[in-house]
């Protein structure tokens, strides 16, 4: 069952079957979480945004149009839980980096303060920036898929992806010299 | 040499999908101008920290408690206190239905789902195609007429236009949403069979006529209206030995006599005939057609069709389109069809047009196009 298509298994989900929908879950929650820390900062955050959105998304997988791809439908709802909580955050409160105190013990000291530079990179910029970004570097998706995922031009998505990247690259050449 | 822009290029290179050439061609470039090579190193910097920026994986326990949850029932009161998610599941900048419906891609959708269920009527439309449609009412002469018009008629050019047009007003319609929402219908759009059904060129064409024709979508309205003549569909549908019957020869057996009994304008026995026919129309398709026969296996298919949401969708206005432009060459989906299955419908068609009806006015039915 872990090979079958995803519109498949949503298909089995609609009619009962409550177990295909573990395949969804183990396919996508690492993206998704990625993409939800990458817009929140924030590792418990994340993870109750990416296990809501799970859960959303099983509640109303027959609002599901199975032309589009699974993924995309998921993305769409983790972006929109992600922005659902921070802007149940303080008002103007700039993007919390909780990276430091939360990474894992194993984590090596030069991977963190990457990670860390890359969060307060992505947490300068706009938010149509961020997900081509996040979509493109961390979830991999193509440049078709990301238009699909943000509802935009394929060509909208390489000229917003390589302004992002360039206010990205100046924004950590600030990290670094400032 | 490339003519990529200097984005492109760039873009291409921090990506690693440039050409050894159109690397060449960007150090160049940066060598010659220095704002470039300031801008490069710019984007060089943030696709390595990017990547340098591993994944982390998900964790411990989160799919555990969805799934948990989700046996559980996945209820709204499981989700965590402060997720709204239940009360605004949209996009911030617009929501989820409104972006498919602004954008290009709507209408490309649109018709996928369109053709999507269409294909599911080929039971219907094996019936038509081979038989004519049996009169079971008041006003059947006419009808008859009008489905076997539809078997000489050459398609146009414009047909698919056509459908986009009246894609809008179904999805609008309350038959769609129906549908939409049907379970049964969802699993049989998302199903292998079915994909292979809606792929195969002739299962186009066929739905390409279907949708393009308003006098075959004036019959399929009566098929809809009427209960015996689904549920006749829906038992051939689900007879297994349906391809075999077809490449025995039974098909032609029926056929025959569907037609005896469509002639003899009794509407009892037009609806034995119809049983006949529709089971030959389905045998006809079936013996030539692999993936359709495989369909008209599929139990969850069957039922669908017995769907009245379904039926009524087939009868709807937006479904069928209603504008034809006469003197148009024919689709690329039509050129694809075997020229011997194109000649063996038109010629079907021309006779039918004879030695019926062949329209209101009883006049062959291509001159009935011209006038």
């Amino acid at each position: 069952m872990d090979d079958a298509p995803d519109n498949a298994l949503v298909a089995r989900c609609l009619t009962g079957d409550v177990e295909a929908f573990a395949p969804l879950v183990r396919r996508y929650e690492r993206v998704l979480y990625n993409v939800a820390l990458r817009m929140l900062g924030d590792r418990e955050e994340a993870r109750d945004v990416t296990q809501d959105a799970f859960l959303k998304a099983f509640q109303k997988l027959d609002t599901f149009d199975p032309s589009y791809r699974f993924f995309s439908w998921m993305y769409r709802i983790v972006v929109n839980e992600s922005l659902n909580a921070r802007g149940r955050r303080a008002p103007v409160a700039p993007l919390e980096i909780d990276l430091p105190a939360a990474a894992r013990a194993d984590d090596g000291l030069r991977e963190r303060e990457v990670r860390d530079r890359v969060q307060a990179g992505l947490a300068r910029l706009a938010r149509t920036d961020r997900e081509v970004i996040v979509l493109r570097h961390f979830a991999e998706l193509s440049y078709a898929d990301i238009a699909v995922s943000l509802g935009i031009a394929e060509k909208t998505v390489k000229s917003r992806l390589h302004e992002a990247r360039q206010r990205l690259g100046r924004a950590l050449e600030q990290g670094i010299h400032g | 040499m490339s003519g990529k822009t200097l984005e492109e290029l760039i873009d291409g290179e921090v990506e690693g999908a440039n050409t050894p050439l159109e690397s060449a061609r960007l150090r160049e470039w940066a060598a010659r101008e220095p704002a470039v090579a300031e801008r490069l190193e710019v984007h060089r910097r943030a696709a390595a920290a990017l990547a340098e920026a591993a994944r982390e994986n998900a964790p411990a326990g989160l799919r555990d408690t969805v799934l948990e949850k989700v046996r559980a029932g996945g209820s709204e009161s499981q989700l965590s206190p402060a997720s709204n998610v239940l009360v605004d599941s949209t996009p911030s900048d617009g929501n989820w239905a409104g972006r498919r419906g602004r954008g290009g891609s709507s209408m490309a959708t649109s018709r996928k789902v369109l053709v999507g269920i269409a294909a599911a009527a080929v039971l219907a439309i094996g019936y038509f195609a081979v038989n004519g449609f049996p009169p079971v009412g008041p006003g059947a002469e006419g009808t008859v007429g009008a489905a076997k018009r539809y078997q000489s008629e050459q398609m146009n050019a414009g047909d698919v236009t056509v459908q986009d047009d009246g894609v809008q007003a179904l999805l609008q319609s309350d038959d769609f949403r129906r549908v939409v929402a049907d379970k049964e219908t969802r699993a049989i759009l998302t199903s292998r069979e079915f994909q292979r059904a809606v792929s195969d060129a002739s299962v186009q064409a066929v739905l390409h006529q279907l949708a393009t024709d308003k006098s075959f979508a004036d019959s399929i309205r009566l098929a809809a209206a009427d209960g015996a003549a689904q549920k006749l569909f829906a038992d051939a549908a689900r007879s297994a030995a349906a391809a075999d019957a077809a490449r025995s020869g039974a098909a032609d057996a029926a056929r025959s006599g569907a037609a005896d009994a469509a002639r003899s304008g009794a509407a009892d026995a037009a609806r034995s005939g119809a049983a006949d026919a529709a089971r030959s129309g389905l045998l006809s398709l079936a013996s030539h057609n692999q993936a359709f026969a495989q369909l008209a296996r599929n139990e969850a298919f069957a039922k669908a069709l017995q769907n009245g949401a379904f039926a009524s969708l087939l009868s709807n206005q937006s479904f069928a389109g209603s504008d034809q432009q006469p003197g148009r060459r024919r689709t690329a989906l039509e050129r694809r069809l075997p020229a011997g299955h194109r000649e063996r419908r038109g010629a079907e068609g021309r006779r039918r047009g004879r030695g019926r009806s062949g329209g209101r006015s009883g006049r062959p039915l291509d001159r009935q196009r011209r006038a």
